[in-house]
This record gives structure tokens, sequence and C-alpha cells, in this order.
């Protein structure tokens, strides 16, 4: 017989000689022995003992099988295990993790980018204090308190398109240290006198102002000419205030020429600066209609002369309480494109702005979406309250609500 | 030896299954939190699902005492003694329950069935056996036969209880060699080494005593072997009663 064969009939053999073995004759063990045995925590004593009774004991050897299986049967998978799964968490935190480098490095590139020409949070020199302002009359036109961060935020080059509004071109000082922005020439009594429009008067004289102010200046002081844009470019966009401080069209049916000028401008604003660079410094011809629009229609003003918003460009807002000395900044919404709003109270502000964006805040931090009455832009609000506002569309279309824009009704 | 005694102790599960035994209702929660479905998993494992169930709330019932006696309510927890994790002793318990059960059942089948025509034979009882043949080819057979069995059980009983337990963990309790491993301490590769060794060592033995003992040749010896092949299975009280 082979060997093989042998074993295999000696393998046999062993086993049904153990199964019919009688028992030892002792007492099984009980459950705490068999337990304490599995664990092995018995002495050794007990343990020999029990190995023993085991050896001739079918009957307790069966339990230890039965204990063992159940230990090893693998327990029902929960429903949403598979959320936690290592391979899916190293997955999705590496990912994260990508996400955080590259974000936190394209905001440090462009705050790098921007910083020079476009601090978030501005100061003024205290000399340049802006005048005490209230509410203009109707019809006045609305000045706009002159301070150095705009000197600063300002983009000075404007395309060749820009005609009525424009102005001369003044280089760039992208890298202007503050010390030199504290030298500027011109305090804000002298910007006021330049800035003074009178009723009915057609913006394009401003800029022919604004440019002998300019050579007169850049004639005292030298250096001056190389200082970044004065703000003239505010001025030269006032509209006639409209009642309760705010800063939009002068009338439902703006001049045809500005009116395209402006929607040019725009155009190409949107075409080539991206809205990421919007309120960041002007590095080209590009972005000069966007520094130039938000100037023109930046400046909110509240019932509170020292209370003011100001549309920094694209979806970001400042707000100052102390008459433009400091501004603390926030993005409205991140799809916004402002173009103008109205703030009946220091508390309560309504923006609005292209593709029918519409906002609405009562605690000057928290903005809510309005849903627009069409899918057009905006250029225009007056609120009175923060239920209350009528809107302008591009097109001259008024829409009016007074339950915070649950409902919009055409005005005529 | 006290103090050895006291360290082997799981004194927090005692304490716990201590104050489910006097009704803690805090104790009882963390006891249900803890184990309960532990309790269930395990019944399952062992006696399957639906019988499972039915395992787990017995069990549970008498953990909480549903029985009294002598006037008050006696719980399972008092048999626990901290011996072991109160998790492993409660899968002995689930486990000594559900053979019990088995073997009661087998009992009571065996009891229940009543044979026709005087042939038929419990099956669950014994294994069924072959009745010897009366006339056999070679008289021989059912002695060699006979001494090959005696001298297997003698061997057998001479092993070391270890060695013993592993061959019958292997070879009747159906066990892996891991899970052999883990009733024994040993890593699977000694458990299978040992087996291997146990089971050489044996059948050298019962070779062994086969010659010396009983003096039989090298054909005899061989012949056993084949007989053992061919009859299946045998009973040696059987044979010894045939002998005599």
């Amino acid at each position: 017989m082979a060997a093989n064969g042998r074993d295999t009939t000696m393998d046999w053999l062993i086993r049904r000689s153990l199964a019919s073995t009688p028992g030892s004759g002792e007492i099984c063990p009980g459950p705490e022995v068999l337990a304490a045995y599995y664990e092995r925590s018995l002495d050794p004593s007990e343990t020999a003992r029990c190995e023993t009774h085991l050896s001739q004991c079918a009957h307790c050897r069966e339990q230890l099988a039965m204990m063992v299986r159940a230990e090893e049967t693998p327990q029902p998978v929960p429903h949403r295990s598979w959320l936690w799964d290592w391979r899916l968490l190293a997955s999705a935190a590496a990912v994260l993790l990508f996400l955080t480098v590259w974000g936190v490095r394209r905001s440090v590139s462009l705050r790098v980018s921007s910083t020079a020409n476009e601090p978030l949070v501005a100061m003024s020199r205290p000399e340049q204090t802006p005048p005490q302002q209230s509410a203009p009359p109707p019809g006045q036109p609305v000045e706009v308190a002159p301070s150095a961060p705009h000197d600063v935020l300002v983009a000075p080059q404007v395309s060749d398109r820009a005609t009525a509004r424009a102005r001369p071109a003044v280089p760039e000082e992208p890298s202007a240290p503050r010390n030199e922005i504290q030298a500027l020439p011109l305090n804000g009594r002298d910007y006021e006198n330049l800035l003074k429009v009178k009723p009915g008067a057609k913006s394009a004289n401003q800029p022919s102002r604004i440019a002998g102010a300019r050579k007169e200046e850049a004639k005292s002081v030298p250096g001056a000419a190389s200082s970044p844009a004065a703000p003239s470019t505010m001025s030269a966009q006032v509209y006639p205030g409209m009642a309760g401080g705010t800063l939009g069209a002068a009338s439902a049916a703006p001049d045809a020429n500005e009116t395209a000028t402006a929607d040019a401008l725009r155009a190409k604003q949107m075409e080539s600066a991206p809205r990421a660079k919007a309120f960041g410094a002007a590095r080209s011809g590009a972005l000069a209609p966007l520094a130039e629009q938000r100037s023109a229609s930046t400046i909110i003003q509240t019932p509170d002369p020292k209370v003011m918003w100001r549309i920094a460009g694209g979806d970001f807002v400042e707000r100052t309480e102390d008459g433009g000395a400091t501004w603390r900044g926030q993005v409205a919404d991140p799809d916004a494109l402002l173009t103008s709003g109205s703030a009946p109270t220091t508390k309560v502000c309504w923006l609005v702005g292209k593709v029918g964006m519409i906002l609405v805040t009562k605690d000057t931090t928290h903005w809510k979406k309005i849903l627009p009455p069409i899918p057009a832009d905006f250029v225009s609000i007056d609120a009175k309250n923060g239920s209350s506002a009528t809107l302008v569309a591009v097109d001259g279309q008024k829409f009016s609500t007074d339950n915070e824009g649950k409902k919009w009704v055409p005005v005529r | 030896m006290l103090e050895s005694y006291l360290e082997t102790l799981y004194v927090a599960d005692l304490a716990l299954a201590g104050a489910c035994s006097a009704g803690n209702g805090v104790a009882w929660d963390v006891f249900v939190a803890q184990y309960r479905p532990e309790l269930n998993r395990a019944a399952r494992a062992i006696a399957g699902e639906s019988q499972g169930r039915e395992l787990a709330d017995s069990l549970y019932a008498d953990l909480f005492g549903l029985r009294e006696s002598e006037g008050r309510r006696k719980s399972l927890f008092e048999y626990f003694h901290g011996r072991s994790k109160l998790g492993t002793w409660l899968r002995a318990v689930l486990a000594q329950r559900h053979v019990d059960e088995m073997r009661r059942a087998s009992q009571t089948e065996s009891l229940d069935e009543t044979a026709s025509d005087g042939q038929q034979e419990s099956v669950l009882a014994k294994p069924k056996m072959p009745a010897l043949p009366n006339e056999a080819p070679d008289p021989e057979r059912a002695r060699l036969l006979a001494m090959l069995q005696a001298a297997l059980m003698a061997v057998l009983s001479a092993l070391d209880s270890r060695d013993r337990l592993r061959l019958a963990h292997y070879y009747v309790d159906g066990l892996t060699l891991a899970q052999i491993g883990k009733l024994l301490g040993e890593h699977e590769a000694t458990v299978s080494r040992k087996l291997d060794r146990t089971r050489r060592d044996v059948r050298k033995r019962v070779e062994a005593r086969l010659r010396e003992k009983k003096e039989l040749s090298e054909a005899q010896l061989h012949m056993c072997i084949e007989y053992a092949r061919e009859e299946w299975p045998f009973d040696l009280t059987r044979v010894l009663s045939a002998r005599d």
C-alpha cells in the first residue's frame, strides 16, 4: 500500500477513534471555566486539567468550537460603513489638501498683486479727513468725499472708448509705498472745488477742468505727475443725487451716448477682467473701465454722512462708519457684478448689478439675494427701507416692491 | 496565590454583572448598549438566523432574571465570577445552551423514530454500522481489526492531553489550524507542525505495538490497514463482543 494511502487510512482511523471515545466520566466544566480557558486566564494546573477533560469530552469541545467560530463571524456591515473606508477617507483628504493649498496660493498671489494699490481696509491721512457731508438736495450733484485710498485704488489708464468720462492718463504706481501716498499735494478742499458740478452741467466738461487742474498741480509740485490718479475720476462721474443718498443713473432715460459708452465699458470689462481682479490693482488698460465704473458709482450715501457704502468692484462692497477714514469690506455675493446701490438707513443697504442681481442687508453683514422681476442688468435702485425699493433696469424698465422683493410691480 | 487569582479577575465586568444582577437601571443601560448587539450576533453565528434570535432572547431573559427562586428574582449574572470577560462568558453560555439543545433534539428524534419491519434503525443515534460478516472470507479479519482498534485506542490514550486535544480539534471538531491555534495559544504553523508530528508518532506507535505485543508480521500488519480501509465504521464494543 502506498504511504499516502496508509497515512490517509491512519487519519481516518484516528478520527474515528477519537469520535467514538467514551467520555472521561468527569463533570464537565461550566461556562465560567470554559470561558476562562478560552481566554487562557486559568492557572497552569487548571489549564492542564481542563485540557485533559477536553481531549476526552466531545461535548465540551463542541462548545469551544462554537465559541471560536462565533467570535470569527464578521459583524454585519453598517449601512454607511463605506464612508469610513480608510482608502476613501485618504483620497478625500488628499483632494481636500490639494484644493486648500491651491486656493491659498491663488489667494496669496492675488493679494500680492493687489496689496500695493488695493488695500481692503484703507486708511486716509488725518489731514485729509473728508468734510462732513449731508444728503444733497435733489438735483444737486453728489459730492464724493475724497480720500487717499481712492488715489491708490483707482487705475488711471482709460481706454479710448471712454469719451465723456475721459480723463488724462496718469501713470500707475502699483508699487507706490504708502509714504508717497501721504505726500499728495492736494488736500480735500482742493478736491472739493474740483468736484463740484453745477446742476445740468455735462460731465464732459469735467475732464478738461480736471486735466487743467492736474497740469497746474504738475507744475507746482515736482513728481506730482507720477502720483497716483487723483480722485477726480470719482468726481467726473457724479450724478445728480437722488433722495435718500442714492447713487445711480441721473434719470430714467440717461443720455444715450453715455449709456452706450457705459455699456461698452462694462462689456469690455466683462470680457477681459477676471472677476477675481475686480477689486485688485488695475494692471492694464483693460481694467481701467472697471476702475472707472467703480469710482463712478461706488459711493452709496446713507442718512448719516459718516456712514457710507462703496462698491469696490465685482462682488466686493465696503462700508465706512467714520466718513471714509476706514473701510471694512466683504463679498456681498460671489456671483455678483454690482453696479449700484441704495442705503435708506445706516443698517439697510440694497445693491443691484448685472444679470438680475439684487441684494439687501439689514444688519450690514448678511446679504440676502432677492429674486429679480426680470433677468436683466440693473443700473440703479432707490430704497425707502429694508422692504420697499424701486429698481431700474438697463433698458429703462422700473419695478417696485414693498415686501422685500417677494413681489415686483412694474412702474410706469 | 490569592493575589495572583485576584489579579486575573475582570473587575469591571464583574462589577457590571453584579450591578445588573442587583437590578441597577444604569448598569442595565450600559449592558444593553455594550453587550446586547454582541449577544445577538454571537447567537446568530452559533445557531443561525432564526434560532439565534430565540437563543439570544432566552439568554437575555435569564440574565434579567425572569425566574424566581425562593421568592426572589434570580439572575444568570450571579454565575459570572469575573474569571473571564463578560462577552466571552456570554458566548460560552450561548454555546452550552445550543449544544445541549442539539443533543436533546437528537435524542428526542432517535426516540421518536419507529423501526419499520424491524430493519430500520435510527440514523442519528449512532452511525450506521454494517453488520459484521458472519462468514468473512478471512477468519482473521475481525481479530486483526480488533487488534488495530485496541492498539490505536491505547496509543491515543497515552498521548499528551494537549496533543490529543489538538488531534481532536482537528479530526473530530473540524476546526481550522488558525482556530486551533487560537484555542491553544499557538501559531497556526506550530499547530500544523505538531499535528503532523503527532500523527506520524501515532502511526509509528500503533505499528510498533502491533508488531511487538501482537507479534504481527508485516503482511498481517498490511492486512490490518487494508481491512480498516474497507470497514466503515466499526464499533470497538461490537468487535470486542464478537471476539469474546
